[in-house]
C-alpha cells in the first residue's frame, strides 16, 4: 500500500486517493491527424521506472496533484502540484522524454 | 479416563506448559479424548496415542503430527461443526478447550482413497493438467476436490465477527525469542513507539520452553507504555511501503463473548525487525511420511513443554548437532532412544561422548533410507553411507515407533522476502540466508544456531524416489520434481508450479530447501546456482473473514435513504436497489400485480397527475465568470444560446466520444448554472467536472458545487399537475406564457424556497420541484393533499420508465453502452453543428464512429411481450446478431408491447419485420421509428 502525501493535506494512505493515469499529456488541437488523435486517446508510457502520474485526494481536500512514482519500487520520487513542472531524475530522462514525445507532447 | 498412554508423569519434571490439575475433555473423529489445560490438540492426541491424523492430499497416505507449530504440513483438521466450523486448522495451533471438537478432513469408513496409493506411479507431477482436460477439467473438478480432503465449508452465515485495526508505530519486532525481545527492549529504552508480536500464545519463544530465556525482563517490558505486545499472533504479509499484516486469534469465548474471532492488523512502522527464528528441515528419505515420523525439535518440544513422549521406542536421526539434546532429554524422560543416526562423519567428539555416557548407541555417516509401518511407524532402515555419500555400505533395521528426524535449521526469512530482501543459499549452514540490506526491514538472530553449520547430508542417495517425499502437503516427490526436469522445467520456479511443491499451505516452510537441493543434486549442480522461489503473502492462510473485518452485509456498501423513505414504505413502495439508493418502483395495492400496480400508477400520470420521489437525481451547481464557458467544453449542445431561466436537455461524451451522461442544463443566470445527472452518475461527473478544472483549465474562474444531497427532487408530471400546483400558496406565475416547457423559476411554494423546471422525461406536462431536503416532507404531503381532487398517485421508477419508452426518451447506461457516440442515438446532428472543441468531438470523426453499419436505436412493436436483451435478426441476416433490445414493454395506452433496441444500420430499416432470439424463443417485431407516443410533443408543451 502506497503512501502519498498530498501536496495540501501531508501524508495519506493510499485508500484516500485516487490513480487518474499518467499525467503531463497535452491534448492535442483538433486538426491533428486520427493517427495522433487515437494516440492521446488510448497510449501511455508502460516502462519500467519514473512514471509521472496524477492522483486526486478524494477522501481528503479533493485536489488532484502529480506523483513521480518509481514503477519497480513503488518509490514516490516527488509529490508537486498541478501546473508545475515535472521534475527529472537523472536515469530516466531520456527514455521517458522520448516517450511522451511520441504522442505529440511538447 | 486416563490422560493418554504417552504422557509422562509429572515426576519426571517435564511439562513446563500443562496444569495437570485441569482436566479437558475433546473428540476427534467421533471419540473422547482427555488432556490437560495448556495442551494444543496436537500434543493430546500425541498424548493418547493417536497416530494417523489425517490423509496426503493425491495418494491419501496415512499421515501424523509431524511438527509443533506454523510448519504443520500434515495435521490439518476441521475443528467444530455447523456455522462455526473451521476448516484446515493446524492441530499444532489450536489451543485445547473443553468440549473441543476436531475431525481429519478426509475421513471415509471405508477407504477408498487407499486404492490411489497402490496406483501412486499414475499420479505424477503435471497429472492433472494432462489428464483430466476431455472434455474439460470442470467435469472431474468436484470428484478431484472432494477427494483431495478440504474440509466442508459450512453453508451457513458466519456468525463471528473479525475486526481490522489500524497500527503506528517506530519499530515493529516480530518474534519474542531472546533476540526479538533484546530488539525490543533496546528499541524501547529509547524511547520509540515499539510493538512485539508473537505468534504463540506466551512471550519467549522457542527458549521459553528450553528455560534459557525466562527473564524477569518480560514482565518489565510488559510494563512500559511505549511497548504494546500482541500475543497469538502472526505476521502474514508485508506489501509495498512496509506495511505489514499481521492476524491475531482471539482466545474463543463463543460468538456471543463480544470479542472477535480474530484481528487483522495493519500495521505501518518505521522499522521492522524480523526475530523469526528457524523452522527445522526433514531429511529424505524412503516412506519418510509414515505416522510417527517428526521432526526432531517437535519431539523436544512435546517432551518438555506438554510431558509427551513421541513414542516409546524412539530412534533419533540427524545431520547436525541440535537433535542431540532431544535423544538426551528423552532418555532422561525414561523413554527409550534405540540410536541415533548422524549422516556425519565428523561428529564433534563432545557429542560422541555424551552418547556414550547416556549409553545411546551413535551411528555415524548413517541416515534413515527406508521405513515400514502403515498407519503406524513399526520400523527404520538405517543405511551406513559410503564417504562421498553416493553409496550405502550396509544397512540394518531397527524396530521402532518413533522417528525423530532433524536436517538443520532455516531461517524464517518469508517476509523479508516478501518485503524484496535479496535471499540466497549459503553453504555453511545449508540453508537460505539474508543477503542484502534492506531501508526498512532487517533480519535479527544467530543462523547459524549452535551445531546448525557443517551438517550432513540431508538426502538419501538411495532407494524408490516416488516414495521419498519433498512436500507432504501437496504429495510432491523426488520423483515428481526429476519428471519436471525431465520435461525441461528447469528453473526452480516451474519446478514449483508444474510440481506444486512448496505452495498453498506449507509455503515451503519444510519443502523449500530439500526441493532445491534436490534439484541441484539431479542437475548436478551446487545449491547455490538454484536461487529459490518467491515467498508471497500471506505466511499462514488468512480467514477470509478477518479481511473483510466488519464490512460486510449492511456495512458492506452504504445505502442511501431518500428524505421520504419512511412515508414510501407506509404507502407500500417496493422499495429497491439502485445503486446505492433505496428507491419505490412501484406501490403495490392489495390485490394487485406488480405490473398491474405499475399500469396503474402511469395511467394516472397520463390521464391526471402523479407524485415521483425523484430526489436522488444529480445536482450540481456551476458558478462563476466562465461557467458557461466551462460547461460549453462538456455538453455537444451549444449553450450559448440558453437564456437565463431556461432549461436544456443535454449529452456529454468521454473523449473517446462516447456517450458519458445526459441530463439538464439550468441557467439560473449568466454566471449561475445547475446541471442535473443521471443518479448514478452524480459523484462521477462532479468529479470529471472538478478534474477537468483543476488539471486541464485552472485558469476558467468557476467553482463546482455538489448539491445532489442538499435538494430533495419531486416529478410533479401529467395534465392536471399545473392545477395542483397553483392550488398551492406560492409566489410565481406558473401560467404558460411566464414558465413555459423548459422553462425555470425560482420562488416560494407553501413558504418554502424552490426552484421549478418544466422539464418532463414522461412526456407529460412536468414539473421538477427542488426543494431543501429538511422541508422536503412538508411539501410533499401539501401536493399529495392538493391532488387528491385530481386523484393524484404516487409513482415508482417502473411508471417512470414505462413512460419514457413509450416516448422514446433515451436512458444512458440502458439504452447505450460503452460504445455509443451521439449519432447512434439520433443525436449526430446537434453534436456535429456545434462548432466549439468540446470533449469527445475530435473522436466523433474516427472512421470507426462513422461506419453505415453501427448499431442504431430504433423502437420494436410486436403482438407479442418483447423480452430485454433478445437478439435481433434482419430476415436473410448472416450475422450471428444485427443487435439488441435494450428497453421493452407495453405501451401504457395502446397496451401494445413496444422497445427499444439498437439494431446494425437500424434507421434504415424502418418498416423491416425483424426476428427475436430470446434463448431458444424466437417471436417477431417490426421496426418502427421511435416515440410510441405523442410524436409531437404536444402534452408536455402546454
Ligand atoms: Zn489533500
Amino acid at each position: 500500500m502506497l503512501r502519498l502525501a498530498c501536496p495540501y493535506c501531508g501524508v495519506r494512505d493510499q485508500p484516500e486517493f485516487r490513480f487518474g493515469g499518467q499525467s503531463h499529456i497535452t491534448r492535442p488541437d483538433f486538426e491533428v491527424s486520427d493517427a495522433v488523435w487515437a494516440d492521446y486517446l488510448f497510449v501511455r508510457d508502460n516502462l519500467k521506472g519514473m512514471l509521472y502520474e496524477r492522483w486526486l485526494h478524494e477522501y481528503g481536500c479533493g485536489r488532484w496533484f502529480n506523483v513521480a512514482r518509481d514503477t519497480a519500487t513503488h518509490e514516490v520520487r516527488a509529490v508537486y502540484r498541478m501546473g508545475e513542472a515535472k521534475p527529472m531524475f537523472h536515469h530516466e530522462q531520456a527514455s521517458s522524454c522520448q516517450q511522451t514525445a511520441k504522442v505529440g507532447a511538447p | 479416563m486416563s490422560v493418554g498412554p504417552f504422557r509422562l508423569p509429572a515426576e519426571r519434571g517435564v511439562g513446563s506448559a500443562i496444569d495437570r490439575d485441569e482436566r479437558v475433555r475433546f473428540s476427534f473423529d467421533d471419540t473422547t479424548y482427555e488432556g490437560f489445560g495448556g495442551d494444543t490438540l496436537a500434543s493430546a492426541l500425541l498424548a493418547n496415542g493417536v497416530r494417523t491424523v489425517s490423509r496426503s492430499f493425491k495418494f491419501r497416505r496415512p499421515r501424523g503430527v509431524y511438527s509443533s507449530g506454523i510448519e504443520e504440513t500434515n495435521a490439518f483438521v476441521q475443528l467444530g461443526t455447523g456455522a462455526s466450523s473451521v476448516l484446515s486448522a493446524r492441530a499444532t495451533l489450536v489451543e485445547l478447550t473443553d468440549g473441543l471438537r476436531a475431525s481429519s478432513l478426509t475421513r471415509r469408513r471405508f477407504d477408498v482413497g487407499r486404492m490411489l496409493d497402490v496406483t501412486a506411479p499414475l499420479w505424477a507431477a503435471g497429472f492433472y493438467n494432462r489428464t483430466f482436460i476431455w472434455p474439460s477439467w470442470h467435469t472431474y473438478e468436484w470428484l478431484i476436490r472432494r477427494m483431495a480432503g478440504f474440509g466442508h465449508a459450512p453453508n451457513e452465515r458466519d456468525p463471528d465477527r473479525y475486526d481490522i485495526r489500524n497500527l503506528h508505530c517506530d519499530v515493529l519486532v516480530v518474534g519474542s525469542g531472546a533476540t526479538g525481545f533484546v530488539a525490543a527492549s533496546k528499541a524501547a529504552e529509547s524511547g520509540a513507539r515499539v510493538v512485539l508480536v508473537e505468534q504463540a500464545n506466551e512471550l519467549g519463544g522457542r527458549d521459553a520452553w528450553q528455560q534459557r530465556g525466562s527473564d524477569p525482563g518480560i514482565a518489565r517490558l510488559r510494563q512500559l507504555p511505549n511497548v504494546q505486545i500482541l500475543t497469538r499472533t502472526c505476521a502474514v504479509g508485508y506489501y509495498d511501503r512496509d506495511v505489514i499484516t499481521l492476524l491475531e486469534s482471539v482466545p474463543n469465548e463463543g460468538a456471543c463473548s463480544g470479542q472477535p474471532r480474530e484481528r487483522y492488523w495493519i500495521v505501518r512502522a518505521n522499522r521492522v525487525v524480523f526475530a523469526t527464528g528457524a523452522i527445522e528441515q526433514p531429511l529424505v528419505f524412503c516412506n519418510n511420511d509414515r505416522p510417527g515420523i517428526l521432526l526432531a525439535g517437535a519431539a523436544h518440544e512435546y517432551l518438555r513443554k506438554y510431558a509427551v513422549a513421541c513414542g516409546r521406542r524412539v530412534v533419533v536421526a540427524t545431520n547436525n548437532d541440535t537433535a542431540y539434546a532431544v535423544a538426551r532429554d528423552l532418555k532422561a524422560g525414561g523413554v527409550q532412544v534405540l540410536a541415533v543416526a548422524d549422516s556425519r562423519f565428523d561428529i564433534p567428539t563432545a557429542r560422541r561422548d555424551e552418547m556414550r555416557t547416556l549409553s545411546i548407541p551413535l551411528h555415524e555417516g548413517t541416515m534413515p533410507i527406508d521405513t515400514q509401518g502403515f498407519s503406524a511407524l513399526r520400523g527404520v532402515t538405517l543405511g551406513k553411507l559410503s564417504r562421498d555419500a553416493r553409496h550405502i555400505e550396509s544397512v540394518h533395521r531397527l524396530a521402532c515407533d518413533a522417528l525423530a528426524i532433524s536436517g538443520g535449521w532455516n531461517p524464517t526469512l518469508h517476509l523479508y522476502s516478501q518485503a524484496t530482501g535479496k535471499l540466497g543459499y549459503d553453504a555453511r549452514s545449508n540453508a537460505l540466508a539474508p543477503q542484502s540490506q534492506h531501508p526498512v526491514a532487517m533480519v535479527a538472530g544467530s543462523f547459524d544456531h549452535e551445531g546448525n553449520s557443517d551438517l550432513g547430508p540431508r538426502l538419501s542417495p538411495v532407494g524408490n524416489r516416488a516414495r521419498q517425499w519433498i512436500d507432504l502437503r501437496h504429495d510432491v516427490t523426488v520423483a515428481d520434481l526429476e519428471l519436471a526436469l525431465r520435461e525441461n522445467f528447469v528453473s526452480i520456479e516451474h519446478q514449483k508450479r508444474y510440481t506444486t511443491t512448496g505452495m498453498a499451505p506449507d509455503q515451503g516452510k519444510t519443502s523449500n530447501l530439500t526441493a532445491l537441493e534436490t534439484v541441484a543434486r539431479l542437475r548436478g549442480v551446487a545449491p547455490s546456482e538454484i536461487g529459490h522461489t518467491t515467498f508471497r503473502p500471506p505466511f499462514v492462510p488468512v480467514t477470509l473473514g478477518a479481511i473483510a473485518g466488519r464490512a460486510i452485509g449492511k456495512r458492506f456498501s452504504p445505502e442511501r435513504l431518500l428524505p421520504l423513505h419512511e412515508w414510501h414504505v407506509r404507502q407500500g413502495g417496493l422499495m429497491q436497489d439502485y445503486g446505492e439508493w433505496k428507491r419505490p418502483a412501484v406501490y403495490v395495492r392489495e390485490g394487485e400485480s406488480r405490473h398491474q400496480a405499475v399500469m396503474r400508477e402511469a395511467r394516472t400520470v397520463r390521464n391526471a397527475c402523479g407524485l415521483l420521489d425523484y430526489s436522488p437525481l444529480g445536482k450540481i451547481e456551476v458558478h462563476g465568470p466562465d461557467a458557461l464557458d466551462f460547461l460549453n467544453r462538456f455538453y455537444i449542445n451549444d449553450l450559448r444560446t440558453l437564456k437565463p431561466g431556461r432549461a436544456r436537455y443535454c449529452l456529454m461524451l468521454r473523449e473517446t466520444g462516447v456517450i458519458f451522461d445526459d441530463g439538464t442544463v439550468v441557467m439560473l443566470a449568466p454566471d449561475r448554472f445547475v446541471v442535473t445527472t443521471t443518479s448514478g452518475n452524480a459523484k462521477r461527473v462532479a468529479s470529471w467536472f472538478e478534474e477537468w478544472h483543476q488539471c486541464e483549465w485552472p485558469h476558467l474562474r468557476v467553482a463546482i458545487v455538489p448539491v445532489t444531497e442538499q435538494w430533495a427532487c419531486f416529478s410533479l408530471a401529467g395534465p392536471k399537475s399545473r392545477d395542483v400546483l397553483t392550488s398551492l400558496d406560492s409566489t410565481m406565475d406558473l401560467s404558460t406564457e411566464r414558465h413555459s416547457h423548459l422553462g425555470m423559476c425560482e420562488g416560494q411554494l407553501i413558504g418554502h424556497d424552490v426552484r421549478l423546471y418544466r422539464v418532463s422525461f414522461t412526456g407529460e406536462l412536468a414539473y421538477e420541484i427542488n426543494i431543501r431536503a429538511g422541508a422536503a416532507s412538508e411539501l410533499w404531503n401539501a401536493l399529495m393533499e392538493a391532488g387528491k381532487r385530481h386523484g393524484i398517485q404516487p409513482f415508482g421508477l417502473d411508471a417512470l420508465l414505462l413512460m419514457r419508452l413509450e416516448k422514446g426518451f433515451l436512458h444512458v447506461g440502458t439504452d447505450t453502452d460503452g460504445t455509443t457516440v451521439p449519432d447512434d442515438v439520433g443525436w449526430g446532428k446537434v453534436a456535429a453543428n456545434k462548432p466549439m472543441h468540446y470533449i469527445g468531438k475530435r473522436s466523433l470523426s474516427l472512421p470507426e464512429h462513422l461506419r453505415a453499419d453501427r448499431l442504431q436505436l430504433v423502437g420494436l412493436k410486436a403482438t407479442t411481450d418483447i423480452v430485454i436483451g433478445s437478439h435481433v435478426r434482419f430476415a436473410g441476416s448472416s450475422e450471428v446478431t444485427d443487435g439488441w433490445v435494450t428497453s421493452a414493454g407495453r405501451s401504457v395506452t395502446t397496451d401494445e408491447p413496444i422497445a427499444l433496441a439498437m439494431l446494425r444500420g437500424g434507421r434504415h430499416r424502418i418498416g423491416a419485420l425483424v426476428r427475436l432470439h430470446d434463448g431458444g424463443t424466437i417471436t417477431h417485431a417490426t421496426v418502427v421509428a421511435p416515440p410510441f407516443y405523442d410524436p409531437a410533443g404536444d402534452r408536455m408543451n402546454v
